[in-house]
């Protein structure tokens, strides 16, 4: 029952900038099982959108990949077009960031979920147009909406025919890429809900890409956090989000104060500094020029990610703690 | 608030202010206007943080250019130190200006490309034809924004600098002009989680330090939470609540706010939890009675009783069933205590 | 630190425009296809101005013509003569004169007019929006010919009616656009920031508007050179202008009048066409060399 969809292994994704190769993913390993809800955590920069990419070889020509990324038993590293394209959609699907933005204005939407199924499946277009209608259904959207131009559906709305869409070919696994940003809390609500339903219905794997944990916690079991290109922090999703060992992650965390709680009352705790450009990675843990923990190997030793029973953490004062 | 800043900040009132648009839509709508901002009054005390909090098309962000006066209202009073924007023009609006800043929500779209971040907040130095060496005021405004050692930002162009740093500009800008109030549209919703708290304690330091009140629009309740000491929250152009964060936010009256802090996601749990139906408000199509009534779970599951035919033929009004709590609720008003 | 002091604001900022200049100019010099264009245009300026020096009105004469109709380029004729025998080479030289004052002048007009136009248009919106808009469109529509010859009835005529004329015909297109991007510009939150620190309409325009909008009118200025060129050429042949002056737009009208192209004589044709070619080419890469210069995006580390 629960076969392992996705395999990455060591991943490393660099890019051309300027003469100078930057590591936009340094080291990645991650893995996924049928059914499962992974959240991937970061701020922007530490590579969480490039590695969705890397999953369906959707990089641009400037990028270099290192590793392996198994789909079932595909690998997409260095995968020739074809197989690509058998991949995507049937395989993997992407509910790609600021999708709300991505219709064509001048076409109907149900003409536009048309396509996509056309483009991936042999059926005819009758076929396809049924299967639309269902797929509309299925995200609680009415049918007779399909003839309506993007612009007459709200924020909402355009995201659902989005998560329709990237159902059409009825893939074991989808990948959302901020699924809910700009999308107004209840909508938000709405739009979890429903991923959370589709989930339980067709065993749906969730890949849900985001800097915002309140909504990881919503919707999924297991959450990795990203920083500078590589997992710092991995485990289940309730004890990780309550529990934070990394001192990225109790910030991260920190960052959210919460409705009710006392201590959440006053300035969130915040982090001096932006997060490291790829270019410019500092020397030993990429965090220490703003961790508040920072001790004596920091700045001269990358910390590696180990296993702590559930926890799996890179960093040397968990180590530390961890020994004693 | 630290002694000599005591006086600085400016209190703000609000008395049934309207704004209206021009409906674009050729068909529908009601009469062709939208009611953006739709009778709102409420006051803020020099030196306080108060959050306007909605969603999107409730009207916080109309209200925001309302009271910095960049926008034209329909009916109804701002005052702001005394002052009225709508009232002043040349000379005087300019003077007014520098009292009522702002920080809007996008730190990219705030700054103009072509502008080196010495030329951005020396803009306003110049506008205002600030006494002292320009040079200085500018260098001193950036650091007090955190921008350290100011000089070497000077040359530096928008796409050069991280969000976080942009927002700083804007902030550097800001300050510049000692103002007494400084509104806040989403000013840390578009920067990244790590970075937020750095702003939001920034504006809270400059606020006593300089000595501003602090009015700060969100969609997010734990953002009111976090800094606000009292709290509005906005529907469809009206306030259905206003009073303390603490309050408002742990023992809401109106069932809007109940159901907006249901559905607000939340780090440390897992909610299962009923889900308002509908799409949200639309403000060209406003409800009779209680604006809120179509979607509201008290008046659906029956609760409202008595008062049910009021919510569905009578504007509610804020009123105050709890001391300095108020809600614009008949079925709160008519309880007179914490509802369900 | 006194002493900084107490230099004024005014003397700061001249000091700070100097460098600002300063700076231009360098980076200017380091973009390799703003120095070529520049050169380019030069050179062309030069030839305009010692035109008389280069090739004398003497030897251009009609009716003394120094070689034999339309001979091919030789050691004494570099570029072949023409019907009448004149040297191409001469003919072109001078025309420079005419083709690049009507052109530079026309164009000239033609972007201030539409610059202006389109700035307020779009800036200040509603009625003047609509008015000047209207007016736009009528300026659009009104056929060319016939509103060059009655301006050239009413103001007499010549190179500077002529410069008018153009100006006057092609600067809807530039207004319409400018109008558009100023629209968009207005939107912008920096745009609305700078209302709210207290800065005037003009400061606004001035600060915010125009520099953003340079770029385009820039861009636009490019294509109305070579249209106004080419459009001198053909109201001087209608008898707009100076019928005995010569352009390269009138050499090019000559060299179709004598059949040029089926008498294989290339070196009457090519010449003024090329001239042409290279000004909007001069144009072009200063063109990219001035929006690095304006847009600090574009420049290369």
């Amino acid at each position: 029952m629960n076969r392992t969809l996705l395999e990455i292994k060591n991943l490393r994704v660099s890019y051309e900038v300027r003469g100078t190769k930057a590591p936009a993913v340094d080291g990645v390993d991650l893995t996924l099982q049928a059914g499962d809800a992974l959240g991937l955590a970061g701020e922007s920069g530490c590579g969480k959108s490039t590695l969705a990419l890397a999953c369906l070889g959707l990089l641009p020509r400037n990028a270099t990949v290192e590793g392996s990324v198994r789909f079932l038993d595909t690998e997409v590293v260095g995968a020739k077009p074809g197989r690509l394209r058998a991949l995507r959609w049937a395989g993997i699907s992407m509910v790609f960031q600021g999708a709300m933005n991505a219709f064509n204005p001048v076409k109907r939407v149900g003409d536009q979920v048309v396509e996509a199924i056309l483009l991936h499946q042999n059926v005819s277009r009758s076929e396809a147009r049924g299967r639309m209608r269902e797929l509309f259904e299925h995200v609680g959207i009415a049918p007779r909406r399909a003839g309506d131009y993007p612009h007459e559906f709200s924020g909402g709305m355009r995201q659902r025919v989005m998560i329709a869409m990237a159902l059409a070919c009825d893939p074991p696994l989808v990948i959302a890429d901020e699924p809910t940003t700009a999308l107004d809390v209840m909508i938000q609500a709405q739009i979890l809900n429903l991923l959370a339903q589709l989930r339980e219905e067709r065993n749906l794997a969730l890949l849900v890409i985001t800097h915002d944990l309140s909504v990881l916690a919503q919707v999924t079991d297991r959450v990795a956090v990203m920083y500078a290109g590589r997992i710092v922090e991995e485990g289940f999703a309730a004890e990780l989000l309550t529990t934070p060992r990394h001192p990225y992650t109790k910030s991260l965390v920190g960052a959210f104060p919460v409705v009710g709680d006392p201590a959440s009352r006053g300035v969130p705790a915040g982090l001096p500094g932006d997060p490291p450009h790829p270019e410019a990675r500092p020397r030993g843990c990429a965090f220490h020029p703003r961790c508040p923990a920072a001790f004596e190997p920091c700045d001269r030793i990358d910390p590696v990610l180990e296993r702590h029973g559930s926890r799996l953490a890179a960093c040397h004062l968990v180590a530390e703690e961890e020994a004693r | 608030m630290t002694e000599g800043t005591q006086g600085h900040a400016a209190g703000l009132e609000v008395r049934d202010l309207e704004v209206r648009f021009a409906s674009r839509r050729l068909f529908g709508g009601s009469g062709g206007e939208v009611r953006a901002v739709d009778g709102v009054s409420f006051h803020v005390d020099p030196g306080e943080v108060f959050c306007i909090a909605g969603e999107s098309g409730c009207g916080k962000t109309t209200l925001g250019r309302a009271l910095l006066g960049l926008v034209k209202v329909h009916s109804g009073k701002v005052w702001i130190s005394g002052l009225d924007p709508a009232q002043l023009s040349g000379e005087e609006l300019r003077k007014f200006r520098r009292r009522v800043q702002v920080v809007f929500q996008d730190p990219m779209g705030s700054l103009n490309p072509r502008q080196s971040v010495y030329e951005a907040v020396a803009e306003g130095v110049r506008i205002h034809r600030l006494q002292g060496d320009e040079r200085e005021i500018v260098a001193r405004a950036l650091a007090r924004a955190g921008l350290r050692p100011p000089e070497r930002f000077f040359l530096n162009y928008p796409h050069e600098l991280s969000g976080g740093q942009r927002q700083r500009v804007v902030i550097a800008a800001a300050i510049a002009l000692e103002p007494q109030v400084l509104v806040g549209d989403e000013p840390v919703s578009m920067l990244d989680a790590s970075v937020r708290g750095e702003i939001l304690k920034l504006l809270v330091e400059l606020k006593d330090e300089i000595g501003m009140t602090l009015v700060l629009i969100t969609h997010d309740l734990a953002f009111a939470w976090a800094l606000a000491d009292r709290v509005a929250i906005m529907y469809l152009g009206k306030i259905v609540e206003l009073g303390p964060a603490q309050t408002v936010l742990t023992e809401p009256l109106h069932p809007y706010t109940q159901s907006l802090l249901a559905v607000s996601p939340e780090v440390g749990r897992r909610r299962t939890h009923e889900v308002l139906s509908g799409e949200p408000p639309d403000p060209s199509h406003i409800p009779t009675g209680c604006r809120f009534h179509p979607r509201c779970p008290v008046l659906r599951s029956g609760e409202a009783g008595s008062q049910e035919p009021r919510c569905l033929g009578e504007v509610p009004v804020l009123e105050e069933p709890v001391p300095g709590h108020r809600a614009a609720c008949h079925v709160a008003v008519a309880r007179g205590d914490r509802a369900p | 630190m006194s002493a900084q002091a107490t230099r004024s604001a005014r003397a700061v900022r001249r000091t700070r425009r100097i460098e600002a200049f300063k700076a231009s100019a360098r980076l200017f010099a380091r973009n390799r296809m703003g120095v070529v264009g520049l050169a380019i245009l030069t050179v062309f300026v030069i030839l305009a101005l010692f035109a008389d020096v280069l090739a004398p009105e003497s030897r251009l004469s009609v009716i003394d013509a120094p070689g034999a109709p339309l001979e091919p380029p030789s050691a004494q004729f570099w570029l072949g003569t023409d019907e009448l025998g004149r040297s191409v080479l001469d003919l072109v030289i001078q025309g420079s004169q005419i083709s690049l004052l009507v052109g530079f002048l026309a164009t000239a007009i033609s972007m201030l007019i539409g610059a202006l136009v389109g700035i307020t248009a779009g800036y200040f919106g509603s009625w003047t929006d609509v008015v000047l808009m209207r007016l736009t469109d009528w300026f659009l529509v009104i056929p060319f010919l016939p509103l060059a010859i009655v301006l050239a009835g009413l103001l007499g005529r010549g190179l500077f009616v002529i410069a008018f004329v153009i100006g006057i015909v092609t600067w809807p297109g530039t207004a319409r656009v400018v109008r558009a991007q100023v629209l968009t510009l207005k939107e912008r939150p920096y745009v609305e920031r700078a209302r709210a620190l207290g800065a005037s309409d003009r400061q606004i325009i001035g600060r915010h508007i125009l520099p953003n909008v340079f770029p385009l009118i820039f861009a636009n200025t490019i294509l109305v050179v070579a249209v106004a060129i080419l459009t001198e050429a053909t109201l001087s042949f209608l008898g707009l202008g100076d019928p005995f002056s010569v352009s390269w737009g009138s050499i090019l009208e000559s060299a179709f009048a004598e059949g040029a192209i089926s008498l294989g004589a290339w070196w009457y044709l090519v010449p003024p066409g090329l001239c042409i070619v290279l000004v909007v080419l001069g144009f072009t890469m200063c063109g990219y060399a001035f929006d690095e210069i304006l847009d600090p995006r574009l420049r290369k580390r």
